[in-house]
């Protein structure tokens, strides 16, 4: 069972929100007697269905993808439970999620197991600890392919080892508007990590969000991976609070003109496209941080997954076109955004 | 001196990039270090694999017809893919990956945790590599008395059945050279 003090720290943080903007934790998994996803038959991607359905049923609910309206499974993506590569084959794959949304299992990505843990801001602790109690639980009643040299075995050589990837998800737009990103790229380069968009490997960084994790997953223990990624998450917290700081001091008229204007789009504009409203998002953001403005960081946190278009959709009795749905999220940004 | 991408801007920035151990220097112009400043940012695990898969050298002709018997991938498309078929084909390639694993990683042995039911074996193999460096370093540092209990060590270790490694005996009599290829020393462990 986790540790009470973790839930209760967790419950409780707001630090770090202002940066920090949620934590998660990914393990991967395989079957030691099956090929790897992209080698196997479709009995194959059955019973590998099956074996986690059967051992994880009674926690999880699972979801067969390929029965799953694509409205639903977009909804998964944007909600972050599963990847867009999950849905490449979706009557081969599969997924099964907690309750809460806190905990998700991805099968036959491009590993058998892809355990997902999820917590607010800056707890990779209890991400971590989800994970592994998960895996734990799956390893009393599975044979992982593991190898005593090499670790657990992954269908790619980038993630053998701990098949762990620890990640911090960042809003970082004082340092990037000011150019300093690319300074922290390089940094975190440095020390086994990277750092990605919003939506994981090759894309871009909508909102001025960025997903720090490890890129080393052989070697180093997992404690050690965690500690890598939260020291330098920290780091790049406080760098970017020195950037937002500095940024307001030098030029308050015009950071908080671009703070204010952006905010006048959110709440006068009759219709908004996604990308608008991200770049806007990000500086409306930055402004409650700041308190600029009096809005609270929550609302606006929400914003980030219900004004997504599956999200929008969802919400609408009827299919709706790019143009009503940009009509639609501006309405709904208004109604969220009223103090 | 010009930008080495677009051979037109003088080149004012200048690169040192270590990837696995190996200095790579460049020298760009501003905006082409800003674009791949971006490139870099984006760029996921994969492509990371891929451009070390690219550019691995001493990967020799025969790896191409490495093929793995349990479900039929190939070195060669695996070096386009990046993508291995089976937990087999770790065995199979061993030889291959072990170089480009060292070049991702930095490292080439999991130190991580375990299955519970490989977790005895694997925490004695640990304790066992562990001793056996130790032992190493106190032979390099003349500290023989060390030596010699770290070797029993070791030896109580392992099950009775096996005979004792040359490697062990071979401590029993240590001579140092000097760097002039003088012996100039002899100690008997046991002594």
């Amino acid at each position: 069972m986790l540790d009470d003090s973790l839930l209760q720290k967790a419950s409780e943080s707001v630090m770090d929100n202002d940066v920090a903007i949620s934590s998660r934790m990914r393990l991967a998994r395989n079957f030691a007697d099956l090929p790897f996803p992209g080698f196997m038959d479709m009995e194959q991607a059955q019973e590998s269905v099956r074996r986690c359905v059967s051992a994880l049923s009674d926690t999880l609910t699972p979801y067969a993808l390929d029965k799953l309206p694509p409205l639903k499974r977009m909804i998964l993506v944007e909600k972050h439970l599963i990847s867009r590569d999950l849905l490449k084959t979706p009557e081969r794959s599969a997924a099964m999620i907690s309750s809460d949304e806190k905990l998700s299992v991805m099968i036959n990505e491009e590993d058998h197991l892809r355990i997902q843990s999820f917590a607010p801001a800056f707890e990779l602790d209890l991400a971590f600890a989800k994970a592994f109690e998960a895996d734990t639980r799956l390893q009393e009643k599975m044979n992982f392919a593991y190898d005593t040299d090499l670790g657990f075995l992954t269908a790619c050589p980038t993630n053998t080892g701990t098949g762990m990837r620890a990640s911090v998800m960042l809003h970082l737009p004082a340092l990037t508007w000011s150019g300093e990103i690319s300074k922290v790229t390089q940094a975190v380069s440095k020390l086994g990590l990277t750092i990605r968009g919003l939506y994981g490997e090759g894309t871009e960084a909508q909102g001025d969000l960025y997903q720090l994790s490890n890129q080393v997953t052989l070697g180093r223990t997992e404690e050690e991976i965690l500690s890598d990624v939260k020291t330098a998450a920290s780091q790049m917290v406080e760098w970017e609070r020195r950037i937002r700081a500095a940024l307001h001091a030098g030029d308050k008229i015009n950071l908080e003109d671009r703070m204010l204007r952006a905010l006048g789009v959110l709440e006068r504009a009759r219709k908004i496209t996604s990308k608008e409203f991200m770049q806007k998002w990000s500086a409306v953001r930055f402004a409650s941080c700041m308190r600029v403005i009096p809005h609270n960081i929550s609302v606006i946190d929400d914003l980030l997954v219900s004004a997504q278009p599956a999200s929008l959709q969802s919400q609408a009795s009827e299919t709706l076109s790019d143009e009503q749905r940009d009509i639609r999220r501006a309405e709904l940004v208004q109604s969220r955004l009223k103090v | 001196m010009l930008c080495e991408k677009c051979g037109v801007a003088p080149a004012t920035i200048h690169l040192t990039t270590i990837v696995g151990g190996e200095k790579i220097e460049q020298h760009l112009c501003a905006a082409c270090c800003q674009k791949q400043k971006q490139a870099l940012t984006m760029a996921g695990m994969s492509t990371l694999l891929l451009s070390l898969l690219k550019g691995a050298s001493g990967v020799p002709d025969e790896t191409v017809t490495l093929r793995c018997h349990s479900c039929g991938q190939t070195f060669e498309v695996f070096q386009k893919t990046g993508m291995l078929g089976c937990p087999k084909c770790y065995e199979v390639f061993k030889e291959h990956l072990t170089p480009l694993l060292s070049r991702i990683h930095g490292k080439t042995s999991h130190t991580g945790r375990v299955p519970p039911d490989t977790f005895e074996q694997t925490t004695m193999a640990r304790r066992l590599e562990s001793l056996r460096r130790n032992m190493d370093r106190a032979i390099a540092e003349e500290d023989f008395e060390l030596a010699a209990q770290l070797r029993d060590e070791i030896r109580a270790m392992q099950p009775a059945k096996e005979p004792s490694s040359d490697e062990l005996d071979s401590i029993d009599n240590v001579a140092v050279a000097c760097p002039d290829d003088v012996t100039c020393g002899e100690v008997s462990a046991d002594a």
